[in-house]
């Protein structure tokens, strides 16, 4: 796994704090489960289902759309990544809570991995904040030409030396997220 | 920078085409500079602005941008050399040196800089894949005598892959058994070439000239053909990005105006003042290079000392250059400096030379420092130069 990997398309999404917490927390709380899931918004969907190589229509005739994604960092580790249709025109990536039973959280988007962590006991959003990094929490899902996936993500403040040109400088933004095509000259 | 980009881009369009280069203007054009780009460039192909490579075994920065492809086989052995009055046949292409043993003396042929290309890329253990050979000042030596026949393969049809290759006449070395005698080599190493031996398409040139030496001579014609060339002029932006001036709010220098001006707009409007002048009179091949104002830095809080720093580089390098080309035109020099029409009022640094004895002036200019002079003197008179 030492060669260099020519990539297509990297998806990214920023995770809100509020998130954060959801897919953190005790996944049974007072007053109902709450989402346990990684929205994807409905000005996403279109940019993801290409990034999926999936149209609109075949989306809407599956349940799920699964991919297999290997950890940056740690190639030889992968687990699935499912996308799935929510009401609302929207998406999500399913079961990304890592505390409910039958979790799926990518083993890229663990503390394993270097992902940040709130304690199994956090109550709300407030207390998550505290593990919430400053400058923001990013996941990314990179595909190289050949249909392999490989995830990651970022942390913080993009770094003061990083040039416009560079790959990651789009994965260090506030913007909610989006698609970026190698093929685009920056 | 930009416009360095685009030049190099040039460069390497050009060996695409195969086609040599001369990089050729007056001074201080950024030539040297270019070709040192060049070298690196040509060290460590830069980054594309496109395209996104994934190492997954990297967590904390795993994407990156491809290096450009260059239009040259790599690796690229790179030679630099610089003609002079002295450089001769035997330097670049080859020559004959006595090689002393105990018991005799012999002439024993050693290959020049166009030729150790030639070697190098035709060793089977050669590291490298292509040679760029660097001439500085190529029109300070007699370049004609200096290629001799070799002056044929600057032409890339006449090299293997060509559309006529030629094998190379080299008559001085003896020939036996089908291969010449051997051939020492700069690195120490000794080289035998093959009778038919065609000259290796993969060696570039690019090579200097500037325009305004009175010293160097006019570029031969058969060799000049034999480069495409590109123009290395004088260019206000780099100025106006190293000073980070905005070249639209340049004021036009006018009597409401020209006393507030600040040093960069001033040295900005100066350079381009002179160049219009020297253009006019002289031709554009003499204007003066943005590189003899580029020293002039904006880390300097105190404006004063930027106004030193205008005022010596006037005396130590441009004044020399405008005397140099107005060298035998004293009065347009003098109108020039507008030493007729000075400001109406305060002190200005040029003047006419007076005879001390009797208080005449002469048509010839005063001796000068403008950096000696008082602070407010050096302000009024670079800015009054501006209009």
């Amino acid at each position: 796994m030492n060669d260099k990997l020519n990539i297509q398309h990297i998806w990214w999404r920023s995770v809100q704090p509020g998130e954060f917490y959801n897919i953190e927390r005790f996944h049974r709380i007072q007053g109902g489960g709450g989402a346990l899931y990684i929205e994807i918004p409905g000005s996403m969907v279109t940019d993801t289902l290409g990034f999926l190589d999936i149209t609109n229509t075949d989306f809407n005739s599956m349940n799920s759309v699964v991919i297999q994604a290997s950890v940056i960092g740690n190639p030889l580790l992968s687990g699935p990544i499912e996308f799935r249709s929510k009401a609302g025109g929207r998406m999500r990536i399913s079961n990304q809570n890592r505390q409910q039973p039958h979790s799926q959280r990518h083993p890229a988007w663990t503390s394993r991995s270097g992902f940040p962590k709130a304690p199994n006991d956090v109550a709300n959003k407030e207390q998550a904040l505290e593990y919430f990094p400053e400058g923001g929490l990013r996941i990314y899902i990179a595909k190289t030409f050949d249909k392999k996936y490989y995830a990651g993500f970022t942390k913080g403040h993009r770094p003061s030396n990083m040039k416009a040109n560079h790959p990651m400088f789009e994965l260090y933004s506030n913007k909610v997220g989006g698609v970026i095509d190698a093929k685009d000259d920056k | 920078m930009q416009k360095m980009t685009n030049k190099i881009s040039d460069i390497l369009s050009s060996w695409n085409n195969g086609r040599n280069v001369l990089l050729y203007g007056p001074p201080a054009t950024g030539k040297t500079r270019l070709i040192s780009d060049l070298f690196q460039v040509l060290n460590i192909p830069p980054e594309s602005t496109k395209g996104i490579i994934l190492d997954p075994n990297d967590a904390n920065s795993p994407f990156s941008r491809p290096t450009q492809d260059l239009p040259i086989p790599q690796p690229v052995k790179v030679v630099w050399t610089t003609f002079h009055q002295s450089y001769s046949y035997e330097d670049f292409v080859i020559g004959l040196r006595p090689e002393m043993t105990t018991s005799e003396t012999k002439l024993k042929p050693f290959a020049g800089v166009f030729l150790d290309a030639a070697l190098e890329l035709s060793d089977p253990t050669s590291d490298y894949e292509s040679v760029v050979i660097f001439i500085d000042e190529i029109n300070r030596g007699n370049a004609a005598r200096i290629f001799g026949e070799f002056m044929t393969f600057l032409d890339f049809d006449y090299r293997q892959d060509g559309r006529s290759p030629l094998p190379i006449p080299l008559r001085q070395l003896k020939y036996i058994d089908g291969h010449s005698e051997e051939i020492f080599r700069s690195g120490g190493q000794e080289a035998k070439i093959p009778i038919g031996f065609t000259f290796p398409k993969h060696i570039y040139i690019v090579a200097t000239m500037n325009s305004v030496d009175r010293a160097a001579v006019p570029i031969d014609s058969a060799l000049a053909r034999r480069f495409d060339r590109i123009e290395m002029r004088p260019d206000l932006s780099v100025l106006s990005q190293e000073w980070k001036l905005n070249e639209h709010l340049i004021p036009t220098p006018n009597d409401d105006n020209w006393q507030n001006l600040s040093p960069f707009i001033t040295a900005y409007l100066l350079l381009d003042r002179l160049n219009l002048a020297i253009a006019t009179e002289l031709g554009p091949e003499f204007e003066l290079g943005h590189g003899l104002l580029a020293h002039l830095k904006t880390g300097d809080l105190d404006e004063n000392v930027i106004w030193r720093d205008l005022a010596k580089a006037w005396d130590e390098v441009i004044y020399p250059q405008l005397e140099d080309r107005y060298s035998g035109r004293p009065e347009q020099l003098i109108e020039l400096l507008r030493v007729d029409n000075p400001p109406l009022s305060g002190s200005y640094a040029w003047k006419l030379r007076t005879i001390l004895s009797s208080g005449i002036q002469a048509r010839t200019l005063a001796p000068v420092r403008v950096s000696e002079h008082q602070i407010d003197e050096i302000k009024r008179s670079f800015r009054w130069l501006t209009r």
